[in-house]
């Protein structure tokens, strides 16, 4: 084979390559939906939707902290000391309750270090939960809300006439 | 956004916010502690470098204390100035930032951006007061130093420019709770890190658009001046001179 030859080759391999990696990325292939599994198979659906239960009942620091907070075990018991445990999940609780471990629920949304973000001053705003967070009452388990970018921020903040200064996000 | 340069407040009068922070630097005052030193870089995650990286002029400190000598020994007298980001009017170091990294914020601080800067270093060069610091290294801590990073404040890694934000993090804390009680930030609710730990109150900080705040009144001083005045950056801190001994 002559160097050319080898050339077009090595060139045409490394643009497949280059290629493939684009396309995994593009499909979020890299980002499966198999790592947002949780430890308790737990439905927004239900709770927020069937069951109309205020999101703030168990996101309890959204309104006073930058955080919305996951809610501890011993608040979901307050509802479920009293159930039957007539599904799998509801078993898997019981069994955290009992062995007083805290459920290692998987964090879905983790914004950049150099974001400043606080749920408090948003929903002082007058913004909803499902504002950004989509209509969660009809997503089943735990779902990723949409990508949490710059230009989706900017997008509202333009809208409602919100700061635009950068050091009103960055930290 | 645009300023009239012919106006030496320029930004203040055109911002659209009601703030404008200052700082007030009462030489008389400074002992050279170096407090506020500490306290900044405790707040502000600001990297630790060793003696071997200092030499190398590769330290960094939001704010120093210079040191001047005056007199021969015995007969000798040392004098203190605090230098921080100056946080001018006019910042020499803003147009000259290719990616629009350094900026004015509408309440008059100069701002970087972190993840913007591409590490040109031509604010840094640009700046009289040396206030700017690039990151030459990623920054370390030894443990168990990690765990006290304050989380309101982003760590640079290297490549990066850094400087004095007046503690642009408890501003905005200050506002937000400003804002949720429907009111304007009271006279002293904010106080920068150097501010807070200075314990002969040598440093003083405030909003110069509040007539009665501290700053607006102390910056009226007939000691006030500012450092590099001619050069036409219209700093936001104000010295006051030592009285005389």
């Amino acid at each position: 084979m002559s160097g050319r030859t080898i050339g077009i080759i090595l060139g045409l391999g490394a643009g497949c390559l280059a290629m493939g990696i684009g396309l995994f990325y593009s499909l979020s292939s890299a980002d499966l939906a198999v790592q947002d599994r949780q430890p308790v198979p737990f439905s927004h659906r239900l709770h927020a939707g069937t069951l109309e239960i205020a999101c703030q009942f168990c996101h309890r620091h959204a309104k006073y902290s930058p955080v919305a907070g996951v809610p501890s075990l011993a608040l979901c018991q307050t509802c479920h000391q009293s159930l039957p445990q007539t599904t799998p999940g509801m078993k898997v609780l019981q069994t955290y309750w009992e062995q007083k471990r805290a459920i290692p629920w998987i964090r879905l949304q983790r914004l950049p270090d150099h974001v400043y973000f606080t749920h408090e001053m948003h929903l002082f705003a007058g913004l909803t939960c499902t504002s950004c967070h989509g209509n969660v009452a009809r997503m089943t388990g735990t779902p990723r809300a949409p990508t949490y970018e710059m230009g989706w921020c900017l997008t509202c903040h333009e809208q409602r006439g919100a700061s635009h200064d950068c050091w009103t996000c960055h930290k | 956004m645009s300023r009239d340069p012919q106006t030496p407040q320029g930004y203040s009068k055109t911002a659209d916010s009601p703030y404008k922070w200052e700082m007030v630097v009462d030489l008389d005052r400074c002992t050279g502690c170096e407090a506020c030193v500490i306290a900044c870089h405790a707040e502000n995650n600001i990297r630790i470098s060793g003696e071997e990286e200092a030499a190398q002029g590769r330290a960094i400190n939001w704010i120093r204390i210079e040191r001047y000598w005056e007199g021969e020994y015995p007969d000798v007298k040392v004098k203190f100035l605090p230098v921080l980001c100056q946080h001018c009017d006019e910042a020499p170091c803003e147009p000259v930032c290719p990616v629009y990294a350094s900026y004015h914020t509408p309440d008059g601080l100069n701002a970087q951006v972190y993840n913007r800067c591409i590490g040109v270093r031509y604010c840094g060069n640009n700046c009289p007061y040396v206030a700017r610091q690039f990151n030459w290294f990623d920054p370390h801590w030894d443990e168990p130093l990690a765990e006290q990073l304050n989380p309101d404040v982003s760590v640079r890694s290297g490549g990066v420019m850094e400087k004095c934000t007046f503690c642009v993090q408890r501003i905005r804390t200050g506002k937000e709770n400003a804002a949720k009680e429907g009111r304007r930030v009271k006279d002293g609710e904010i106080t920068p890190a150097c501010v807070q730990s200075c314990p002969t109150s040598a440093l003083i900080f405030g909003d110069r658009n509040d007539p009665k705040s501290r700053v607006a009144r102390l910056k009226k001083s007939e000691r006030g001046f500012h450092l590099l005045e001619h050069l036409g950056t219209h700093p936001s801190v104000t010295y006051l001179r030592r009285l005389a001994e």
